[in-house]
Formats: C-alpha cells, structure tokens, sequence
C-alpha cells in the first residue's frame, strides 16, 4: 500500500511537470476533437500521429498518445447526445437514451451525467492500473519463452472471440498478420526474408505505415462512398448542465456497475471498450425495475455505458504495461510508438523506467479530470465544429498523414506503401474481413516468433515444452477452450447478440 | 502479396453465379490463399529446421501455410454456404499504379522496366475508362486518393514541400463529388500554410519547403 501511493506520488510528479501536462493536455483536447468527428477514429489518428510523436520526448508522446484515446470516448458521447451522431464506436449505445433525453430538453443533465461516469470510472480505473501493475509485473517475471508464447496465442484467441463476425476470418486476419511482420531482416541470422531485393524492405514494413495505411486511408475510402446526409443539429439551448438529486440517485448505482464490468472487460484483449458499453447497457437493461423506459431517456442507460467504456479504456492498459501484450488495436499502436521511441514494452518498463510507468498512469487521471473542464464548458465549440463539412476534412487529413509518414524515414516509398495498404485494407473491408485483428497480428508477430523460437531451442526441438510447462500448458488449455466454446451455436448466438445487440 | 489482382468480384458484377453462394467468402478466401502462396515460395530459398533451431525460412512458411489453410477453408464456406454480395467497388487503376510506382523506382532492371511501363499504361486506361464510364463514382474515391499519394512521393524532393502539397490536397479534393472548388482551394491554401508552420518550424523535421533549381 505504501508502495502504491510513493509510486503514485513519483507517478503525479512527472505528470505534472509543465512540460507533460502540455502533452496531456494536448491529448485530451485532440482527443475529444476526433471522439466529436463522426468518420475519424482513434485508432487512425492514433496512426496518422505515430510520426508527429518522433521528435517529442518519450513519457510526453506516450502521455499525449494515452490522452487522445481515453480523450476520444468523452467526446464520442457530446455527439451521441447531441446529434444522434456517434463520434465513436464505444459510443454508439449512448445515442439510445443520450439523444432522447436531449430531445426531452435534458441535454444538459445527459452530457454532466456521461462526464461525471466517465470521470468517476477513469479514477477508479487509474488507480486499478497502478494497483495491478506491481503484482502482474511480478508474475510476468515467471514467464519464460514457452509461457511468453502460450499467452500471446491466449491473447490472439480472445482478440478472435470478442471480434465481431466470422471466427475463421478473424483467425485468418491474425495469420495474415504474423505473416507479414516477417518480412525484413530476421532477427538471429539476419538473413533477408521476403524483401525481393528492395532496400526499404530489409527493416521489414513499418508497423505505423501498415496502420496509417489500412485504418486512416481506407476509413477515407469507405467514408466517400457514403452520401452525407444533412446533418441536424439540435437547435434546443442546453440550459442547466446540473442534474437534479434524483439524477444523480438513478445513475450513481449504474455508474458503478459500468465502472467495474468495463474495467474487467477492458483488461480482456479483444474489442475493449466498444463490447463494455454495449454489456453495460444490456446489464443496465437487465437489472432496471422498469426495462420499458430504456430507449425513452432512461438516465441509467447513459449513466453505465459512458462509465463502461472510460475504465475500459484505461485498463486496456494493464496487459500491455506488465505484459508488453496489447488487447487491442489501440494498444498496438501504443507499443508502436513505445517502438519509434526505443522502449520494448513489458515487465521490464516498470523497473527500469518507473518515471514512464508512473507518470503515465498518473497523467491518465489528471487527464480525466482536464476532460471534464473540455468538455462540459466547451460543448458548444465541440457541436459547432461538426458543421465542418468532410468534403474539406479528407483532404487534409490526407496530406497532413502524407507529409507524416514521409517525414518518418524521408522516404516516398513509404508513402506508396501506406497507399497500397490502404488499397489492401479497402479490399478486406469489402470482404468483410475485419482489419483489427490484422494489426494485432502484426504487431505480435516478431515477439511470438522470438519466443517460439527460443522456446523450441531450451526444449531441444520438443514441441510438448509447451504443454508440459503448467502455466504454458493452463494458457494453451484456456485458449483451446475459448475457442472449442465460441464455435458452439448456442455460445455463438450470444455472442453476435453482445455484438450487435440494440 | 496478391489479393489486389484479383479482380473476380469488381469485374464480373454479375448476380450470383451459381456455384458461388457468398462472394465475399469465396473470393476473399482465394485472395488470401494467392498471398500466402507467394510468400511462401519468396520464403523458399530462406534455410529451415537446423537440428532443433528454427532456421530464418522456418516460422514464415509456418504462417503462410496456416493463412493458406484457414484462407482456403473461407474459400470453401464461400461454396457452401449462402452470404451476402460484395458491395461493388473498383481498385484495379489504384493498384496498378503503385505497381508501376514501386518497379521504377525499387527496381532497375530492363525487364521490370517493361513491365512498370506496361502496368502503367494499363492503370492510365483503366482508370479514363473508368472515369468515363457509369461506375464513375466507384473508380474514383480510391483512384484520387491513390493518386494524390503517389503525386506526393514523386513530387515531395523535386518540388519542395509547400506546392506538394498543395497539389495533392487538389488531387486529392476530387475525390468527393461534393467538393467545391474555391471552397477547397482556400482550404488547400490554409492546410499549406498550417502543414508547413508544424512540420518545418514547430516540428524542426528536415523538410525542403521551395523546389530546388
């Protein structure tokens, strides 16, 4: 306990130094901007700001990188209400109540209510982070390559599980995946692999091309094939941001119940905070008295969804920082940029670089509460900036990510190859093949193949070293039945329920 | 690498073709299993097992047979059983272009020479065509936003970073059949001046901004 508030304290110290708070500022600000526009994610702006984070210092990029994320599922919601537009995916389920409460002249007490869960949530959250930090670091420090391996095949598995759609074409993504990350130099002999002779080629391609290429140009694609519709804009004056006592009375229950199933469900790898807000709401339907006013303004369904969503967000941190494992596209990019900055993320982050693993967890909760201030004062900035039309909007995303990605190497090859991912990524889409676990898959690749390797090597050729090792053999038996499962029908048709459910 | 030439679904818009019950399966799977066969064999003079070490060639051939099994198994269920259709969509001009890009500028021999030539010719073609066409608005989201990529790596050394991108901001503009063009050219100014502000001043990144003589 003590150790948990002296790291919290060395934690907020580097937080708080001007410099970082800029940074999370910064994160935060842009954040909620890309959550308020509809069509630009934040898994591609994740992408298209890997190259920006270059030149900046490592616990500042990563601050500001954590910041658009969490930042991104605060503004989500200020549409979701306001507009019935959701921003972002995690905030589809809140367009439901948020928007009829809006409509009801309760605009105000909606968005207080999804900043005040939200809040709440990344609190609880953060110091759930810090609390679970020490003791996974220490277990991690169990794992030799055999266990390495078994649960990164766990993590693919659950990515695979709690992806929507086909359980075959996600597998098959993730092969896809771990089979393109192997193209360059090989790490033990340093052999070319699949590099046809092209110099570029011999780093193998760029993690943050592949993502720029397959998540922000081909969004741009698919976005243009869709005719935008007008958008309304609620002319109604949002009067009153506080909600009254019975407000807060409905929802603190259910804030409380999203925190804690988003923070579990966030720490699982997989779809993160989209599936916690959608258990969240489906929970809050369940244990309601009255399930009839969901749909209708139900405080509740605004309440737990927007809290589930923040805590997952934030404990979809937990694996990557102990484990140096991402559960999710978003923290793939993460240790993308851990990559660009020189640090290989995993156990060793926190021992050897507790300023970054501190100060990162701790700039998360101030971040929070910078969130709160953006949000609620500014909403009319935010409403105002979705009369930007995406005719103008595409290109300069395009030519911002272009000048990006060149400047990452100087290079114009990379540009082409972001462009030819982009076309790639465009063809999987319209064949409904989900690019997410693609890149999960990428980024696994090196490291799986690593320990695969190592571990054959300790066990002298003997493929059973991974069943005969208990924790590798608990991992693999985990994963086997996770998938034996989500091919039972009966499972299955829960399973697109959770997904898709409304 | 081959999915992008697979041009089954976009050039027979034909309904259902009978034996082919869910194209987005069908032709996906077979997709995927292309790419994992011309891995495999640009994997093939890498070394293998070597007693019980894993050779450089070893683990890609693992993963390219696994993505050939699985791709082929979607290939199957494509056969079996019923899916939607694919939404219409046409790539081939983009990729070909990148094809022609890529074997000028990463290849020297004659022979890929000829073939960028060839690949280039046949984008242009395609592309006019297309344009011309009915399926107008399908070939050109992709092919605008392609080309203003490929204009940008061309022209970002040659011509200095404040007119690249302008241009690939025009370029790219007309990809929306909804822009306006003084609205957007407006845009394209203030995006100049903006990118230029933060790469080159804030950013301090090494960029040549005005085209050398």
């Amino acid at each position: 306990m003590y150790d948990l508030i002296s790291n919290l304290y060395l934690g907020l110290s580097v937080a708080a130094s001007p410099y970082n708070l800029f940074f999370c500022f910064i994160g935060a600000l842009v954040g909620t901007l890309i959550g308020v526009l509809p069509g630009v994610g934040s898994v591609a702006t994740l992408s298209m700001l890997l190259p920006i984070t270059f030149g900046l210092p490592p616990v500042g990029a990563l601050i500001m990188l954590a910041g658009i994320y969490y930042g991104a599922q605060y503004g989500g919601s200020t549409t979701s209400i306001l507009v019935n537009i959701p921003g972002e995916a995690t905030s589809v389920i809140t367009t439901l109540d948020g928007h009829q409460m809006a409509r009801q002249g309760r605009a105000g007490p909606a968005l207080s209510i999804a900043a005040i869960g939200s809040f709440f949530a990344g609190c609880v959250a953060t110091v759930l982070v810090a609390a679970l930090g020490a003791p996974l670091t220490s277990l991690a420090l169990l794992f030799g390559p055999a266990e390495y391996f078994s649960l990164m095949v766990l993590g693919l598995v659950f990515a695979v599980v709690l992806a929507k759609g086909s359980v075959l074409k996600a597998i098959a993504m993730i092969l896809m995946g771990l089979m393109l990350s192997m193209v360059g130099s090989d790490i033990e002999t340093g052999a070319g692999r699949m590099t046809f002779n092209i110099t570029e080629l011999s780093d193998g391609l760029s993690f943050a091309i592949v993502a720029m290429g397959v998540f922000g140009f081909t969004e741009i694609m698919r976005n243009l094939e869709m005719t935008s519709e007008s958008r309304e804009i609620l002319n109604t004056k949002i009067t009153g941001l506080m909600p009254t006592r019975k407000d807060l009375i409905q929802a603190a229950p259910a804030i409380g119940r999203g925190t804690l199933l988003g923070s579990i469900v966030g720490i699982l790898p997989g779809a993160g905070a989209v599936i916690a807000s959608f258990a969240a709401y489906t929970l809050e339907k369940k244990v309601a008295r009255d399930p009839s006013r969901f749909g209708r303004g139900a405080i509740e369904g605004v309440a737990g969804p927007e809290a589930a969503n923040n805590a997952a967000a934030q404990t979809s941190f937990i694996p990557l920082l102990t484990l140096g494992i991402p559960p999710n596209a978003v923290m793939a990019l993460m240790v993308g940029a851990m990559t660009i900055h020189g640090i290989t993320p995993g156990p060793q982050v926190m021992t050897k670089q507790p300023d970054l693993f501190w100060g990162m967890i701790a700039s998360m909760w101030l971040g929070n509460l910078m969130l709160v201030v953006i949000n609620l004062p500014l909403v009319g900035v935010w409403v105002s900036l979705l009369r930007v039309p995406y005719r103008l909007l595409f290109p300069s995303i395009l030519v911002f990510c272009g000048i990006g990605v060149y400047s990452i190497n100087n290079s114009s090859f990379e540009v082409v190859l972001a462009g030819l991912w982009a076309v790639i990524g465009y063809f999987l889409i319209k064949h409904d093949f989900e690019p997410a676990p693609l890149l999960l898959g990428f980024v696994l690749g090196p490291l799986m193949e690593e320990n695969l390797r190592r571990a054959m090597l300790i066990g002298r050729g003997d493929v059973t070293v991974f069943a005969t090792r208990p924790i590798s053999a608990v991992l693999l038996a985990v994963a086997a039945i996770l998938l034996v499962l989500s091919a039972l029908p009966f499972i299955r048709g829960k399973r697109e329920q959770i997904v898709v459910d409304d | 690498m081959g999915e992008w030439m697979t041009d089954g679904p976009n050039a027979s818009p034909s309904p259902h073709s009978g034996w082919i019950r869910d194209e987005q399966n069908f032709w996906g799977g077979l997709a995927l299993v292309a790419l994992a066969a011309i891995y495999y064999f640009a994997a093939g003079d890498l070394g293998g097992m070597k007693g019980f070490a894993f050779g450089p060639g070893t683990a890609p051939r693992l993963f390219a047979g696994l993505l050939a099994l699985f791709g082929l198994i979607v290939t199957i269920s494509g056969l079996v059983a019923e899916g939607p259709r694919v939404e219409r969509y046409d790539i081939i001009s983009p990729t070909l272009f990148f094809f022609s890009y890529l074997l000028f500028t990463s290849f020297s021999s004659t022979a890929t020479r000829i073939v960028g030539g060839a690949c280039f010719v046949a984008a242009l073609g395609w592309g006019l065509i297309g344009l011309i066409g009915p399926r107008r608005e399908l070939v050109r989201g992709p092919l605008a936003i392609s080309l203003s990529l490929i204009f940008f790596a061309a022209a970002i050394r040659p011509l200095g970073l404040v007119i690249s991108s302008f241009i690939m901001f025009v370029i790219a503009a007309s990809a929306s059949k909804e822009t306006r063009w003084m609205e957007s050219l407006i845009a394209a100014v203030m995006l100049t001046i903006f990118c230029t502000l933060l790469f080159a001043y804030a950013l301090e990144l090494p960029f040549q901004l005005w085209p050398t003589y």
